[in-house]
C-alpha cells in the first residue's frame, strides 16, 4: 500500500479518509525501551521501560488524551506512534497500515498523514524563516505543487486565525499564543487525518490556553481531524477530549470515556490525580478531601515487581507485589482500569467530586 | 460605591501590616521607551497572612516582588517611585549593606526551578549551613548541622540526615523545592516571597508541597506572598488575592469575594476561561486578544483593548482608573465601570 500512497502525491484531498466513528489507528502492545549503556565501554547494563505494552486507539474525529505526570512515557507514547521514536515492540496501524515495520523511506510518504504540534511554540519555529517559508516548508517536502502553495499558506492563516499579511513575518514578531497558532497552520498543511499535540497548551498563558482550546475545537469541527492529546492538564484534556487514557510508568493504568473516567475514576493514582488538582473554589475547601500521595514516580529502570503504582498506593496488598494488574473491565464500571483493588461505583472510594476516600488522607 | 482609597487601611484587630508597599513604580530602560513594568502598586501584608498575586507573563508580579529586596539588576530595571515598609523600615532607601540583613534573613525567598537556585557541587546541608552562617557568623558548624536537619524533617524529606550530606542532583524536582523551603526557613524570615514554587512540578508533587507550606505557615505564623498563575492554587491556599494586569492591581479582596463576586472584567474573564474538570467538552469563554505591550502601555485603562465591558467608551481609553473600594472595605477594584458587572456573575461551572 506504500505505493499507492506514494502515487497520491499531489492534492492532499484525493485521499481516502476513514468516516467518523471508523478506526483511524489502532496500536498494541507498543513498548518502547531505552538501554542504558556504561559510560566508557558502552556496555549495556539495562533497560528504562519507558513505554510498556500499550493498546489504544483513535477513530476519525475522535480526539483521545493521554494524561499522566513526568516520566509517565507519554510523550514517548506518542512519538512512538508517529515512529519519530522506532518502537522496540508492539504494532501501529494508520488507516490499516502497519508503519513499524516499514523503513525510513517507505515511511515518508505516511508522515504527512500525522503531524506533531509540540509544547514550545518559542523552539519549534525556526527563527531565520518567514512565516509564508515556515507553513510552505511540509508542502513543499511533500511535492505540493508551486503554483499552489501561496494561496494555501494564506488559507492556513486564515484557518487559525491570522491574517495572510502575517506571512511575512518572523516567528519573533508574535506572542506565545499566535506562534502556536502557526505551528498549528503548519501541522495541518497536509491536511492529516491524524495530529499528535504534545502539551500544545503548557507554554501558554491562561486566558490564551482557552483561545486555543477554542480553536482546536474548531478546527476538529470543520476538518474532522483526530487528535491525540498528550497533556500533563487533566482539565484541558476534559476540554477537549472525547477518550482519555491515564498512563503511570509507562503503562496505561485506566481508560475510558472523559465522563467516565472523571466521574467514576476506578484506580487509586487517577483518583489521586484528580484530587490533588487545585480547583478554583475557595469554598469548598473545607469540604474537599486530598488524596496526597507519598514519595514520587519510582525509578523506570528497575519499576517495582506487581503493579507499578504498588510503591504510593494506600490500597496496596501482598497481591499487588506478586500479580500484575491487567487493564480490563471491573466492579461493573464500563471502562477498563488496571488495579486489583478497583474503586466499586457507589462504595466509600468515591471520585474526587465527591472527595471522599479512606487511607493516607489530609 | 466608589469611595477612593483612603489612609493604609488596617487589619480588623487594628495591628499595624507586617509590610506596606506604597506606589511602586519599576521601569526598564533598554534604549527607546522604557517599559512600565510596574505601576503604582501598593498594598499591605500583615503577620500570618498569604497573600495571592495572580497574573499572567509580563504582568509584572515577579518584577514587584523582586523590587521589594532590589533584586532586579539595574540597570536595566529603575524604581521610579514608592515606598517599601518593611517592620518600620524603607527598604527602598536601605543602604545595599543593611539590605542585605535583611534578604535570606527577615524575608526570604523561593524560586519556580529549584533545580537552577542550588549550587550543583555543594551538598544540600552545606548549603543550608552557608545561609544560616551569612547571618549568624557565631553559628557553630554543630549548631547548624542540627538545625538544617530539623528544617528538612519540618518541610517532610525523609530521612535528613544522610540528605544533609548529598548533592542537589541526588534530590527529584520535589525534593529540591523541599530543601528550598528549608534553607528560605533556616533563618527563621518573618516573609516568605514563594515565586511559582510549584509550576515545574507534578499535580502529586505540587500538591505535597503546598500542603507543607500550609503547614509550615500554621506553625510558625509566617507571611507568605504566593505569585503564580494558576487561580486554583490562589483558591485553595491564599487569604487575600492582589490581580495585577500589565503593570497594575486590577482588583484585591479576600479570596471569596475574588472567586464569587469577582469585579473586574479582566479578573471575571480570567475565572471564566478557565477549563474544568466537572464541565462536558464546550467551547471556553475566552478574553479576546493579547496582553498588551508596556512601552508605553496603553492610554487609560490597560484592559480597555480587550474589555467586554468598556465597549469603546471613551472614558476607558482617556482615563486611568484608579484602586477604590467597592464591596465593604477590603474588596477594591480599578475599573470606570465595574457597577455595570453587578449582575450574578455567569457561573462558569455551568454546561453549555
Amino acid at each position: 500500500m506504500s505505493t499507492t500512497a506514494n502515487t497520491q502525491r499531489g492534492d492532499p484531498a484525493s485521499r481516502n479518509r476513514p468516516n467518523a466513528g471508523e478506526e483511524l489507528l489502532v496500536v498494541e502492545g507498543l513498548t518502547v525501551n531505552f538501554p542504558i549503556k556504561s559510560s566508557v565501554l558502552r556496555r549495556k547494563l539495562g533497560n528504562i521501560h519507558a513505554v510498556d505494552h500499550v493498546d489504544l486507539s483513535v477513530a476519525a474525529g475522535e480526539t483521545l488524551g493521554i494524561v499522566g505526570e513526568t516520566g509517565s512515557g507519554k510523550s514517548t507514547t506518542g512519538k512512538a506512534i508517529l515512529q519519530l521514536i522506532r518502537p522496540t515492540a508492539g504494532s501501529v496501524r494508520l488507516q490499516g497500515h502497519e508503519l513499524t515495520t516499514l523503513s525510513k523511506k517507505a515511511l515518508l510518504p505516511f508522515r504527512r498523514d500525522m503531524q506533531i504540534v509540540l509544547q514550545d511554540p518559542y523552539s519549534s519555529l525556526d527563527p531565520r524563516l518567514t512565516v509564508r517559508a515556515i507553513i510552505a516548508e511540509p508542502l513543499q517536502v511533500h511535492g505540493f505543487p508551486a503554483t499552489g502553495r501561496r494561496s494555501r499558506v494564506d488559507e492556513l492563516l486564515e484557518l487559525v486565525g491570522l491574517q495572510p499579511e502575517h506571512a511575512k513575518r518572523f516567528p519573533h514578531e508574535f506572542s506565545g499564543g499566535q506562534r502556536q497558532r502557526i505551528a498549528i497552520a503548519r501541522a495541518l498543511a497536509l491536511e492529516p487525518p491524524l495530529l499528535v499535540l504534545d502539551e500544545p497548551l503548557s507554554a501558554l498563558d491562561v486566558s490564551i490556553q482557552a483561545q486555543i482550546v477554542n480553536l482546536l475545537r474548531r478546527l476538529q469541527r470543520e476538518l474532522s481531524i483526530s487528535y491525540i492529546l498528550i497533556s500533563h492538564d487533566l482539565a484541558v484534556v476534559r476540554q477537549i477530549s472525547h477518550r482519555v487514557a491515564v498512563m503511570y510508568l509507562g503503562k496505561i493504568v485506566e481508560t475510558g470515556k472523559c465522563e467516565d473516567v472523571y466521574t467514576h475514576p476506578a484506580h487509586p493514582y487517577t483518583q489521586a490525580l484528580l484530587s490533588a488538582i487545585p480547583q478554583p473554589d475557595p469554598t469548598k475547601r473545607g469540604e474537599r478531601k486530598r488524596i496526597i500521595l507519598q514519595g514520587e514516580l519510582p525509578r523506570p529502570d528497575a519499576p517495582p515487581s506487581g503493579c507499578g503504582f504498588r510503591t504510593r498506593c494506600w490500597r496496596a496488598e501482598q497481591r499487588c507485589t506478586d500479580e500484575v494488574p491487567e487493564l480490563i473491565e471491573r466492579n461493573g464500571l464500563d471502562h477498563p482500569s488496571a488495579c486489583h483493588f478497583a474503586a466499586v461505583p457507589g462504595g466509600t472510594e468515591t471520585s474526587p467530586t465527591g472527595r471522599t476516600a479512606a487511607g493516607t488522607m489530609t | 460605591m466608589g469611595i477612593p482609597t483612603s489612609s493604609p487601611a488596617s487589619s480588623a484587630d487594628g495591628s499595624l501590616p507586617l509590610l506596606s508597599v506604597q506606589n511602586l513604580s519599576v521601569e526598564f530602560r533598554t534604549g527607546g521607551e522604557p517599559v512600565q513594568a510596574v505601576r503604582d502598586v501598593s498594598f499591605d501584608l500583615y503577620a500570618g497572612e498569604i497573600l495571592g498575586l495572580v497574573g499572567e507573563s509580563g504582568s509584572g508580579k515577579s518584577v514587584s516582588m523582586n523590587s521589594l529586596l532590589r533584586l532586579n539588576p539595574s540597570p536595566p530595571a529603575n524604581i521610579t517611585g514608592g515606598s517599601v515598609q518593611f517592620m518600620g523600615t524603607d527598604l527602598l532607601s536601605l543602604p545595599e549593606r543593611q539590605l542585605r540583613r535583611v534578604r535570606g534573613r527577615n524575608i526570604a525567598m523561593i524560586f519556580q526551578d529549584p533545580t537552577t537556585s542550588f549550587n550543583p557541587v555543594q551538598t544540600i546541608g552545606s548549603q543550608i549551613f552557608e545561609a544560616m552562617r551569612v547571618h549568624d557568623r557565631g553559628i557553630s558548624r554543630r549548631t547548624a548541622r542540627l538545625r538544617a536537619i530539623e528544617l528538612l524533617d519540618l518541610v517532610g524529606v525523609p530521612s535528613p540526615k544522610v540528605r544533609y550530606a548529598q548533592y542537589p542532583h541526588e534530590f527529584s524536582g520535589g525534593m529540591r523545592q523541599r530543601a528550598m523551603i528549608a534553607m528560605a526557613l533556616a533563618n527563621r524570615p518573618k516573609l516568605l516571597i514563594a515565586d511559582e514554587p510549584t509550576t515545574a512540578l507534578d499535580v502529586t508533587v505540587q500538591a505535597q508541597i503546598l500542603e507543607t507550606l500550609q503547614e509550615i505557615q500554621r506553625e510558625t505564623n509566617l507571611s507568605i506572598i504566593l505569585i503564580t498563575h494558576d487561580m486554583g492554587i490562589i483558591a485553595e491556599i491564599a487569604d487575600r488575592v492582589l490581580v495585577m494586569y500589565a503593570g497594575k492591581i486590577v482588583e484585591t479582596a479576600e479570596v471569596e469575594p475574588i472567586f464569587g463576586s469577582p469585579l473586574h472584567p479582566y479578573t471575571r474573564g480570567l475565572l471564566s476561561s478557565l477549563p474544568r474538570l466537572d464541565a462536558s467538552v464546550g467551547d471556553l469563554p475566552s478574553i479576546p486578544g493579547q496582553p498588551p505591550s508596556l512601552n508605553p502601555p496603553p492610554a487609560g485603562c490597560a484592559f480597555h483593548p480587550r474589555c467586554e465591558l468598556s465597549q469603546h467608551r471613551e472614558r476607558c481609553r482617556a482615563e486611568l482608573p484608579g484602586l477604590v473600594h467597592a464591596n465593604g472595605s477590603r474588596h477594591d477594584v480599578a475599573c470606570h465601570f465595574f457597577t455595570e458587572l453587578r449582575v450574578p456573575a455567569p457561573a462558569a461551572s455551568e454546561e453549555r
